[in-house]
């Protein structure tokens, strides 16, 4: 193994290593043959030089970045031990940036006959080099610059990571996630669910993506930058990084997923933006990166991170609502008819609309649907895409977008400067009332509490199983469904007593989606939804009493 | 090499930022409008009078911290009065400490480490070990690590 020294001390650096205050870190003399695994960087931690002049400012971890530049694609052969009279703790706690230290092979100088030689040949013989890249220790440095606290999911799941370049991000990740609290799959593994997307076959991703608590990707996956080749939004979806991400979309439309890329050009962003990415954070490849902007690298990722965690609730909701879409691609109205309770209703509905004799107030006894009725199915199929595909998507959609509010409208968002976070939950206020009024629609539709229906169980005291009639429209005051009208009117109202937030609506949607994937119509888990809105809508009052704690399927 | 440039055309002014600097005037301050001076600028002490249009895009410039100042020169009143700044030091909380050492009757150039985030006592304790070679039995390293031990050990 060949070993060259840098330092400043020309007793011992090696030929051409020897630095000197105009020392230029761009211009190591690093050789092919340098790259070829045999030879081991020993740096002088305190090296100064024009740029790191104090003895204190570490300039051997400069140098150190810029051999990362040298080794770019090559990052396995490049071996690198530091040295200092200074334990590399303390050196972290003096520099917190240069984190790196505390993981790289590391000898504290003794000074005595044999000491240094002999944890150096130690160090050889182990041949443990952790790999890095600029980026990931920039991510690192920023990380540890800005308190080095390990990043919290506090999920049963974990994150997944899809990057070909694993293994340079694996120490780095080690110490923001914590070691085996995220997921990865290797160069190879991503390879081949590249060919096989491309192929239009099944995908070994597919479980990983699944099952993650949320995803960090890469955008170029199995191709070369390319960054001087133009390209056009066609070429764009060529590349691997996006047809992973817009294949595993197609299933899990609400998995939050980060893009991670040394790509810092608009119009990738664009484009996955406008396939929903949830947040693109660049990848700083330079060696030479300030520290403020480090720790903002870091800060955009952990932010990253924060939203991310904010939308696996959605992830969640979508893996339970996805069955029933999936139906009503491929299943007739009437097999849905046969499996869910409200898809009866939504004929009741369309049929008390339109039928004369029930208009002229038939008894309700009497009173029957053709179900096979061609014209009255094409209004339930029609009704049934509003609800499930329109209406459910629409407002999760909407949802997602509004948590991206504050990195969206922070600034300048009317071309004033002084509008703040705070002064912008109008914005929360109006999303939710949009999300609320589509989702009572839903509601109203399916439970009919604002319509006439012959039906003994149309009335939502359900338990008094009484025969009603359309004469009987009135809700009555300890009715369930009153509280779903007093949350519409509440939201809608000029003076309304609260602002409706994203919470709330949160709240609400689950509530519809746990509602429509029930199997039989069932009064106790409308209760439930109705108290879980009355907890959420109106946490000091009970406005609706006795109602149960739990969902019964 | 200068490290604190101050932006003033004013030679009286200029006259009395070289008398209440003197510890520090030739190695670290100069006094300029010219932008041949600026570099390894860190702060950058600027008269209001003084056009800076030449320079706003130099990243000498823009990369150190700014300072303006109005009236009268730059008296510690001014510059404890509020007078506005912008950070640009590596880590953004160095910039206070040039406030703690503002009223300060003279100033050093430890005054000048201290701002820039640097420990002139550190850099002494590691001046032996500069050209150290650490293949090499040393008693006098040795006698140096220990001093340099117990000041980083006082620090944390």
């Amino acid at each position: 193994m060949q070993r060259i020294f840098i330092s400043n001390n020309t007793e011992i650096a090696s030929d051409k290593f020897v630095i000197t205050y105009d020392f230029n870190a761009a211009n190591l003399p690093v050789t092919n043959e340098h790259k070829s695994g045999n030879t081991i960087f020993i740096i002088d931690c305190h090296c100064t030089f024009k740029g790191a002049e104090k003895i204190q400012q570490q300039g051997g971890v400069t140098i150190y970045r810029y051999l990362l530049k040298h080794f770019e694609g090559n990052q396995d052969k490049l071996k690198v031990v530091f040295y200092s009279p200074i334990a590399k703790e303390d050196l972290v706690k003096l520099k917190p940036e240069n984190y790196v230290l505390k993981l790289l092979p590391f000898v504290e100088c003794n000074y005595e006959v044999g000491q240094f030689e002999n944890e150096l040949t130690k160090i050889v013989l182990d041949n443990k080099f952790p790999q890095f890249n600029n980026a990931s220790e920039n991510l690192l440095s920023g990380w540890a610059a800005n308190g080095a606290e390990p990043i919290q999911t506090n999920a049963d799941k974990k994150p997944l990571i899809i990057d070909d370049q694993i293994i340079e991000w694996k120490e780095t990740y080690n110490q923001l996630f914590g070691k085996n609290e995220y997921n990865v799959y290797s160069k190879e593994e991503i390879t081949v669910s590249i060919e096989n997307i491309r192929a239009n076959e099944g995908y070994d991703l597919f479980s990983g993506i699944r099952d993650s608590l949320f995803v960090i990707s890469d955008f170029y996956l199995t191709e070369n930058h390319d960054s001087d080749l133009w390209k056009d939004r066609t070429v764009y979806k060529t590349i691997s990084g996006f047809q992973l991400y817009a294949k595993a979309k197609s299933v899990f439309r609400c998995k939050p997923w980060m893009l991670q890329t040394s790509s810092n050009r608009i119009y990738n962003y664009e484009l996955f933006d406008d396939w929903g990415i949830d947040k693109w954070v660049v990848k700083d490849i330079r060696p030479d990166v300030k520290l403020n902007e480090k720790i903002q690298t870091y800060q955009q990722f952990n932010s990253g991170i924060l939203l991310l965690k904010n939308l696996t609730w959605m992830d969640e909701l979508w893996k339970k609502f996805m069955p029933l879409e999936k139906k009503l691609k491929s299943k007739s109205v009437d097999e849905l008819l046969k499996e869910k309770w409200w898809v009866k209703e939504l004929f009741y509905y369309y049929d008390s609309k339109r039928n004369k004799n029930f208009n002229s107030n038939q008894s309700d006894s009497n009173y029957r649907i053709d179900f096979s009725d061609t014209a009255l199915k094409t209004q339930v199929e029609k009704s049934l895409n509003f609800i499930v595909r329109k209406t459910i998507v629409d407002t999760l959609l909407g949802i997602r977008r509004q948590y991206r509010k504050p990195f969206q409208y922070e600034r300048n968002r009317l071309g004033v400067d002084d509008v703040t976070v705070e002064d912008l939950t109008n914005l929360d206020e109006f999303a939710c009332y949009a999300g609320i009024l589509y989702l009572f629609t839903v509601i109203e539709l399916i439970y009919r509490i604002n319509t006439y229906h012959p039906q003994k169980d149309m009335n939502l005291t359900w338990g008094n199983e009484t025969q009603k009639s359309r004469k009987n429209k009135q809700i009555e005051e300890s009715d369930p469904g009153k509280l779903l009208y007093k949350i519409r009117n509440d939201v809608t109202h000029i003076d309304r007593p609260f602002s409706p937030s994203i919470e709330h609506l949160k709240v609400y949607v689950k509530c519809v989606v746990d509602l429509l994937l029930l199997k039989d119509r069932n009064t106790k888990s409308f209760d439930f939804l109705i108290k879980t809105l009355n907890n959420s809508f109106y946490p000091d009052k009970n406005i609706i009493a006795n109602l149960p704690d739990t969902i019964t399927q | 090499m200068a490290k604190i440039i101050i932006w003033d055309s004013n030679t009286t002014r200029a006259a009395e930022y070289q008398s209440k600097f003197a510890g520090i005037a030739n190695e670290i301050l100069k006094v300029t409008t010219s932008k041949d001076d600026l570099d390894d600028c860190k702060l950058f002490f600027r008269h209001s009078n003084d056009s800076i249009d030449e320079i706003e895009n130099d990243t000498r410039y823009v990369d150190s911290i700014k300072f303006e100042f109005s009236g009268g020169g730059l008296t510690p009143e001014i510059i404890k009065n509020g007078f506005p700044f912008e950070a640009k030091l590596e880590n953004w909380k160095d910039v206070f400490r040039v406030l703690d050492i503002l009223d300060k009757e003279d100033f050093t150039i430890d005054d000048v480490y201290y701002i820039l985030g640097l420990d002139p006592k550190l850099e002494k304790l590691l001046e032996p070990f500069a050209t150290a070679n650490p293949l090499m039995d040393n008693k006098v390293l040795r006698e140096a690590k220990e001093a340099l031990h117990t000041y980083i050990k006082s620090k944390s």
